[in-house]
C-alpha cells in the first residue's frame, strides 16, 4: 500500500487513526498498531508478513537473552547470532539474485554459456530498513544503551510501525522506547496540525514535484547516446532534484503520519544541497542512515582513532557497505565507493589546507560531486553511467538548439532552475515555524487536495526499491 | 549571520543532531483546531469540486449521468458488437493488445483458408483474452477454433482489470463479482483526477462549441451513456482496425522519429516503476485461457510481440532482459501442462522485419505485419492450418 494511494489515504489511515485514538489500554493499542502495520505490509504480498514476524521475534528473543546474560562471551555470541541472522535474511532476499547474476555474467564472459537461471526474487518491501532497525536494537541492548523492550508487543509495534516501515527513517529503539512505553493519551490539535503539515508537504513534494520531473528525467536517461553537454546535465540535475523531493517527501509523510499517531520521528533531511562539503552532505542527506553507518560500522571499524590510512580504509569500507545497502547492483557499489573516495579526498584536502575559500564555491563543488555520483546511482548499469558522465564532461559535444528544444524544453529547464534556487535558498520543512494562520491552512489545504488529485497511477517512492 | 561551518570533521565527530519534529506554536493567538479544520475543508472541498465536475461531464462514462456524449470509446464494446454480427463462425481468432490490431484476418485467410476474427483490444491483457475466448466459444460453440495470441512482454505487469472490460456486460459475466467491483471502484477513483478534469474540460468545450470531438480522429466513435455504441466503419467486420490514431498521426506528419521518444518515455516508466515482477493474477488468466483453448481442441500459437530496435535498446538496461526471460520461462513452464506453440519474435530479425516500418516503438505498420505473419505461419507448423 503506497502512501500516495486512495486506499491508504481514504480507508486505511482514517480507520487506523480512529481505532488507535479510541482504544485505551496501551497494550491493546500497540497490538492493534502492529496488526494494522502487518496489514499495510501484507497489502503488497501476504508472505512479507511471516518474514517480518520471524525476524522480529528472533531479535526480540536475542535482546532478552543479551540483557539477562552476565557472561560477556555469551552476550557476544547471542549478538553475533542475531546479526548473522539479520544479515542472512537480507542476503537471501536482496543479494542472492545479484550474486547469481554476477556469477552468470562471469561464466558467460568465460564462454561457459549462461548456467544460472534468471531468479525472480521479489525483495520484501522495507526489509533493508527493518533489518537495520532490528540490528541497531540488538547492538544497543548489548551496549547497554537501551533496555530491552518491555514486551514482544512493544517491540513488534516499534519494528512494524507503518509510517517508517518501508522506507525509513531508520528509527532506533532508543529514539522511541519512551514514546512507546508512554503513549500519548489523546491527539492534541497542535500535534494534528503539525502532522498534517508534514504529511501535506511530503505528499506535495512527491506528487507535485518529483513525479512531474520523473518522466522527463527517465526519457533523458533512456537515451544516453543522444545526450549532449546541456541535456546530460539536465538529466543529472533533474534526477538529483527528483530523488531529493521524492525521498524527503516520503520522510516528511512518515514524520507527519507518526505525529498523527502521537510519535515523534527524527529528522531525515536537512537541506542536503546546501552542504558545504561532502562530510556535511552526509550529515544532511538520509541522516538516519548515515548516523546508523557511523555508529554501527565506521566507529566499530576503528573510526578515525587510528592512523590516517586506517581512517581512509574505514571510510571506504563504510561507504562500500552503504552503497551495497542501497541496492544489489554494481552501480550502487560504485556509487558508494565514489562517496568513499570523496570523503577520503575531502579529509586529505582539509588536512593539507587545500579546500577553496568561500561558502558558495564549496557548495558548488559539493553539489557537482554529488550530482555526478547520482548519475551512477540512477543509471541502470555502469555503461550507461559512463556514457552520461561522458556527455556531462562534453565528450559528446554540445546539444544543438533544436535538440535542446525537443529533449529538454523550456518548461523543464525553467523548472530545474527554479527548484535549484528553491533548494539553495528556501528553508526546509523542519525550519519553518508552524503558526495557526488561516492563510497557511488554506494554502496547505489546497496543496494537499491538488496533490491527491494527481494520484491516477501507482507511483512508488524511489527508495522503496532498497 | 555566521557562515556555515566548513571546518574539518569526520563522520565520527559529526555533531549535527537529528531533531524531533516541531509542534505548532498556538500562542499568542490562533487555534490549531481551526487550522486543522480549514486545512481539511480546503483539501476535501477542492477534491469534491473536481469530482463533481468530472461526474457531471462524465467523459469516460463511468458514472452514467449521460448529460454529454462521452469523449472516449471502447473497442471492447465494438468488438463484442462485431462478434454479434458475424455471419460466418470465425475459425482463427487473433488475440492481444493494440499491437495486434493491424493483423488482418483477410490476409490470414488467404494464407490458411481459415475465416478469422481480430479480437485484439487496446491495452488487452490476459484477462481480455480469457473473456473473448469464452465469448466467441459461447457464440460459435460447434466451430473448432485456432488461436493466434500476440503476447506482449508487458502483458504480465501488475495491474487491476480495465473498467472498460468489466463494464461491458457481455464480457463482464466471465469475471467474479468481486473482480468486477474492484475494477469499477478503480473507475470511480478516476473522478478524483486532474487528468480526468482535463478531458472533462475538453469534452465540455467541444460540446458547448458544437464541435465533434472525434472529427480529427477518424478511428473514434462514441458510446452513449446508455451504453449503445455508434458503430464504426473504421473497423472491418472481421475486427481489423483499418484506420486508427496512428494513421491519423502519420497523416499529420508524425513519423516514427517523432513518436519514438514518447514510447521510450512511457515504456521506461513501466520498466522502472510498474513492472517489478510478473503478476500472479495475470499468470492465472494465461493459464486459465490456455486450459480453455486446449479443452476446445485448439493448439494456440503464442507469439511474443516485436519491438522497434531503438526502444528495445533503451529498455534492456532497465530490466527488460530479465522480464523477457521470466515471461519466456513462465510460458515454457506451461508447455509441460498445456499444448501450444511458443514463438519469440521480440527481435525484428526473427521475422526479417524493418526497423523503420513501425508507427512508434511497438506498433507495426502493415508491411511489417505481413512479414511477421508470414514467419509466424511458417514456424507454427500445423497449429494455424
Amino acid at each position: 500500500m503506497l502512501f500516495n494511494s486512495f486506499v491508504f489515504l481514504f480507508a486505511f489511515t482514517p480507520v487506523v487513526l480512529l481505532v488507535w485514538w479510541l482504544l485505551r489500554p496501551p497494550t491493546w493499542r500497540l497490538a492493534f498498531l502492529t496488526l494494522a502495520s502487518y496489514f499495510f505490509l501484507g497489502w503488497w504480498a501476504w508472505w512479507f508478513v511471516p518474514i517480518m514476524i520471524v525476524s522480529t521475534t528472533a531479535d526480540y528473543v536475542a535482546g532478552r537473552f543479551i540483557s539477562r546474560s552476565t557472561s560477556v562471551r555469551r552476550r557476544k555470541s547471542i549478538l553475533a547470532a542475531a546479526l548473522v541472522f539479520n544479515v542472512a535474511i537480507l542476503g537471501y532476499f536482496k543479494y542472492r539474485g545479484f550474486f547469481l547474476d554476477s556469477l552468470d555474467g562471469i561464466a558467460s564472459a568465460l564462454g561457459a554459456g549462461r548456467p544460472f537461471p534468471a531468479l525472480s526474487v521479489i525483495l520484501p518491501i522495507g526489509i533493508s530498513f527493518y533489518t537495520f532497525n532490528a540490528m541497531s536494537y540488538a547492538i544497543d541492548v548489548y551496549r547497554g544503551i537501551v533496555q530491552p523492550a518491555k514486551s514482544l508487543v512493544h517491540y513488534t509495534a516499534f519494528v512494524s510501525l507503518f509510517p517508517h516501515l518501508v522506507a525509513g527513517p531508520i528509527v532506533r529503539y532508543a529514539d522511541i522506547d519512551h514514546q512507546i512505553e508512554n503513549l500519548e493519551p489523546r491527539l492534541t490539535a497542535p500535534m494534528a496540525a503539525s502532522g498534517l503539515y508534514f504529511f501535506s508537504c511530503g505528499l506535495a513534494k512527491k506528487l507535485l514535484i518529483a513525479d512531474l520531473l520523473a518522466p522527463h528525467v527517465n526519457a533523458l536517461f533512456g537515451a544516453p547516446d543522444h545526450l549532449g553537454l546541456v541535456s546530460a546535465w539536465t538529466a543529472a540535475v533533474g534526477y538529483s532534484l527528483q530523488l531529493y523531493f521524492d525521498f524527503s517527501g516520503y520522510s516528511d509523510m512518515a514524520v507527519g503520519l507518526a505525529l498523527l499517531l502521537g510519535f515523534r520521528f527524527p529528522q531525515n533531511f536537512d537541506s542536503p544541497y546546501k552542504s558545504v562539503n561532502i562530510a556535511d552532505f552526509w550529515r544532511r542527506w538520509h541522516m538516519s542512515l548515515s548516523f546508523w553507518m557511523r555508529d554501527y560500522l565506521f566507529i566499530p571499524l576503528g573510526g578515525s582513532r587510528g592512523s590516517r590510512l586506517m581512517t581512509l580504509r574505514n571510510l571506504m569500507a563504510t561507504m562500500f557497505l552503504g552503497g551495497l545497502w542501497h541496492g544489489a547492483g554494481w552501480t550502487f557499489v560504485v556509487w558508494g565507493m565514489l562517496h568513499g573516495v570523496y570523503l577520503a579526498g575531502h579529509s586529505l584536502f582539509k588536512q593539507a589546507h587545500l579546500t577553496p575559500p568561500g561558502v558558495w564555491v564549496n557548495r558548488l563543488i559539493t553539489f557537482v560531486a554529488v550530482v555526478a555520483a547520482w548519475v551512477v546511482f540512477r543509471a541502470p548499469n555502469l555503461s550507461v553511467a559512463g556514457r552520461v558522465l561522458g556527455a556531462m564532461a562534453g565528450l559528446h559535444g554540445v546539444d544543438s538548439l533544436a535538440h535542446l528544444r525537443s529533449q529538454v524544453g523550456i518548461y523543464l529547464a525553467a523548472a530545474i532552475v527554479a527548484l535549484l534556487v528553491f533548494v539553495n535558498t528556501a528553508p526546509n520543512t523542519w525550519e519553518i515555524t508552524l503558526r495557526p494562520r488561516l492563510r497557511y491552512a488554506i494554502v496547505l489545504g489546497f496543496m494537499l487536495g491538488a496533490a491527491i488529485l494527481t494520484i491516477t497511477k501507482p507511483s512508488p517512492f524511489l527508495y522503496f526499491q532498497f | 549571520m555566521a557562515p556555515p561551518e566548513i571546518e574539518h570533521t569526520t563522520i565520527e565527530t559529526a555533531t549535527r543532531a537529528m531533531r524531533t519534529p516541531p509542534e505548532m506554536q498556538v500562542k499568542p493567538r490562533g487555534s490549531a483546531r481551526g487550522y486543522v479544520t480549514v486545512l481539511l475543508a480546503c483539501s476535501l472541498g477542492l477534491m469534491a469540486l473536481v469530482a463533481a465536475f468530472n461526474a457531471i461531464v462524465d467523459p469516460f462514462g463511468t458514472v452514467g449521468t449521460g448529460l454529454l456524449p462521452t469523449a472516449t470509446w471502447s473497442d471492447r464494446t465494438i468488438k463484442v458488437n462485431l462478434i454479434d454480427r458475424l455471419k460466418t463462425p470465425p475459425q482463427l481468432i487473433v488475440l492481444g493488445s493494440s499491437r495486434a490490431m493491424k493483423i488482418q484476418p483477410r490476409f490470414l485467410r488467404r494464407k490458411t483458408g481459415l475465416p478469422g476474427f481480430n479480437a485484439a483490444v487496446s491495452a488487452g491483457g490476459p484477462a481480455d483474452a480469457w473473456a473473448f475466448v469464452n465469448l466467441i466459444h459461447d457464440h460459435f460453440a460447434t466451430t473448432p477454433p485456432h488461436y493466434l495470441w500476440m503476447f506482449d512482454v508487458e502483458a504480465l505487469h501488475p495491474t487491476t482489470l480495465d473498467p472498460a472490460l468489466t463494464r461491458q456486460p457481455q464480457l463482464a459475466r466471465y469475471f467474479s463479482s468481486s473482480t468486477r467491483e474492484q475494477a469499477n471502484l478503480r473507475g470511480l477513483t478516476w473522478l478524483f483526477s486532474w487528468d480526468t478534469a482535463r478531458t472533462s474540460w475538453h469534452s465540455l468545450w467541444a460540446y458547448l462549441s458544437h464541435k465533434d470531438q472525434t472529427q480529427n480522429q477518424p478511428q473514434a466513435t462514441r458510446t452513449t451513456a446508455a451504453g449503445k455504441p455508434h458503430f464504426v466503419p473504421q473497423f472491418a467486420p472481421d475486427g481489423y482496425r483499418r484506420w486508427d490514431f496512428h494513421d491519423a498521426l502519420l497523416a499529420k506528419g508524425h513519423t516514427l522519429p517523432h513518436e519514438l521518444p514518447g514510447t521510450i518515455r512511457d515504456y521506461s516508466h513501466t520498466y522502472r516503476a510498474l513492472y517489478p515482477h510478473l503478476d500472479a493474477t495475470a499468470e492465472q488468466y494465461v493459464e486459465k485461457t490456455l486450459a480453455l483453448m486446449n479443452s476446445l481442441g485448439a493448439t494456440p500459437v503464442i507469439v511474443l510481440s516485436p519491438y522497434q530496435p531503438q526502444l528495445l535498446a533503451a529498455l534492456r538496461p532497465l530490466g527488460w532482459d530479465t522480464r523477457h526471460r521470466q515471461v519466456l520461462q513462465f510460458l515454457q513452464s506451461l508447455q509441460a501442462r498445456y499444448r501450444f506453440v511458443l514463438l519469440d519474435m521480440t527481435h525484428i530479425a526473427s521475422f526479417h522485419g524493418s526497423a523503420t516500418d513501425f508507427y512508434d516503438g511497438v506498433h507495426l505498420r502493415l508491411h511489417n505485419v505481413h512479414r511477421f505473419l508470414t514467419t509466424v505461419l511458417a514456424e507454427s507448423g500445423s497449429a494455424l492450418r
